[in-house]
């Protein structure tokens, strides 16, 4: 498709009238005006904290300042602390990410396979979908103590429930007629789940890795907030129990940044699987 | 020869708010090599009798005789848009694990004989609605069934193209020897593709009538313009009425 696409503008960029010119100039200056405006903004943004910090408008020790932010990233770059503390929180969010895909196409299959199971199981996981998983925290705490454990249990449960449902979803609302080809063919549910649900459903899947991908990141914050040592949530707590909101400011910035790079890389892998499946 | 023989069959359906009869006392045997239409007013079980014939659904009361095996082709297409149209057409054989060098060559000589070898990389989406039907129908010969259940296979297909389909759907059925049963609603494609017209009726469906057509080796095309046409329609629409 976007191949395509592709192709057919580059048709008629060969034959260019003044209208279309016109047209695509338009396009690009809305582009540019588009961008200058953003970073106008955070430029401004950031310069209206430092200056307010520096003249005193804002207390810096409280609401730290760009210039604080900078100082502290450089001297946590030198003594290598930063990176521990993200690598910590990039490394629980990757583990829990992928358990979260595994158990909730596992269990998305089971509830296909089993009709009754699934009515059996369905109210469950809807009522745990909708519980919020900050509230298992103190318990995950308690009986699987302080450590990484708990912090994955607690990601974990934050995104399965709604991965499951969605799967689930996705699985039952396939063309009752493609399945039927399956079995003309002599398949049987096996072959209907490797030929048409799971490739069927790849908009799906990766759909829910976006969310997941998310999800994973702020249920490893909320465990690192109650059971670490380490990791960016980790430095966010503890930052602000000391007084130093230098630390919290950086890492609430870096977590920005890790999200966006995270969230990127599923659009890669989409577009990648896209050019191959659709 | 009888391929088929289906003797007395019964068929009801089970909902919480009752039993619903849909066919009753169905009697019919089908010859190698014919080519059988069946139409009936909707809801009348046509569809049902195929897919009990392919043994998607078990018969609740009667019985059928069945010496061959038994190819399907759905109303719509249904190729896969993740699947080249190659990868579509052997999904049968990816299935059943029978991917041998024999299979694969008849594949290929049928994308050949039926001008689908210059799309075989392509995606489904790159076809027109004529060919889809044929790459539909290639899947299901891949199998090389000796019957061929074609479930009102060009109604999804707009008229020009749907008489192109049915006579070419048609030829190739011919060529390839196989026995067909055909249930459409579309009267005229019935005699246009059939030896028999097996007429049923309202709910619970059992058959009313067969009608033989004779038309001595014309295809679909040419049957349509042929002066017993008129006369096969206007018995086949006093059955109706």
């Amino acid at each position: 498709m976007e191949a395509n696409k592709k192709r057919n503008s580059g048709k008629k960029n060969l034959v260019v009238s003044q209208s279309q010119q016109i047209y695509l100039e338009g396009i690009r200056n809305e582009k540019v005006r588009v961008n200058c405006v953003r970073l106008l903004i955070l430029v401004l943004f950031v310069a209206l904290w430092e200056v307010c910090a520096r003249t005193g408008v804002i207390n810096d020790f409280i609401f730290s300042s760009p210039s604080r932010i900078v100082k502290c990233f450089v001297s946590m770059c030198a003594d290598g602390s930063l990176f521990r503390h993200m690598w910590v929180t990039l490394y629980e969010t990757f583990i829990s990410f992928f358990l979260v895909i595994g158990v909730g196409l596992v269990a998305a299959v089971l509830m296909w396979l089993s009709r009754s199971f699934s009515k059996i199981i369905e109210p469950y996981i809807v009522v745990l979908n909708s519980l919020p998983k900050s509230a298992l925290a103190p318990i995950l705490i308690v009986w699987l103590g302080n450590n990484i454990r708990t912090i994955i249990i607690s990601a974990i449960s934050v995104a399965v429930f709604g991965t499951i449902l969605t799967l689930y979803t996705g699985f039952m609302e396939m063309d009752p007629d493609k399945i039927k080809l399956i079995k003309t063919l002599g398949g049987n549910r096996f072959h209907v789940l490797t030929k048409v649900l799971i490739p069927g459903n790849l908009a799906v899947i990766l759909n829910t890795m976006k969310v997941n991908m998310g999800l994973s990141l702020v249920g490893v914050i909320i465990g690192e907030f109650l059971a670490a040592n380490e990791g960016l949530g980790y430095l966010i707590i503890y930052g602000s129990q000391v007084f130093k909101l230098d630390w919290v400011m950086l890492s609430i910035i870096i977590l920005c940044i890790m999200a966006t790079v995270l969230y990127q890389l599923i659009n890669i892998l989409e577009r990648v699987l896209g050019r191959r499946y659709s | 020869m009888a391929i088929l023989t289906i003797k007395d069959l019964d068929f009801s359906y089970h909902s919480p708010q009752g039993e619903t009869k849909a066919l009753t006392d169905i009697n019919l045997t089908v010859n190698e090599g014919e080519f059988i239409s069946i139409v009936g007013p909707s809801g009348c079980g046509k569809s049902t009798l195929l897919s009990i014939i392919a043994g998607l659904t078990p018969v609740t009361g009667g019985f059928f005789v069945n010496n061959a095996t038994i190819g399907y082709m759905l109303q719509r297409d249904h190729l896969f848009e993740w699947r080249t149209i190659y990868d579509n057409v052997i999904l049968g054989l990816e299935i059943k694990k029978i991917l041998t060098q024999e299979n694969i060559d008849r594949v290929n000589r049928l994308l050949e004989r039926y001008g689908l070898e210059a799309f075989k990389n392509k995606r489904p989406s790159e076809l027109s609605g004529g060919m889809r039907q044929r790459a539909a129908l290639i899947r299901t010969l891949a199998l090389n069934p000796d019957i061929l259940l074609l479930d009102e296979p060009f109604s999804a297909l707009d008229y020009q193209t749907r008489l192109r389909v049915s006579d070419d759907i048609g030829e190739i059925i011919k060529e390839e020897k196989k026995t067909a049963l055909l249930v459409t609603h579309d009267l005229s494609e019935a005699i246009a593709m059939g030896d028999r017209i097996v007429v049923l009726s309202e709910r619970p469906g059992t058959i009313k009538e067969i009608i033989d057509i004779h038309f001595g080796g014309l295809s679909p095309l040419e049957r349509r313009n042929a002066p017993e046409f008129q006369e096969y329609f206007h018995e086949l629409w006093r059955c109706f009425s």
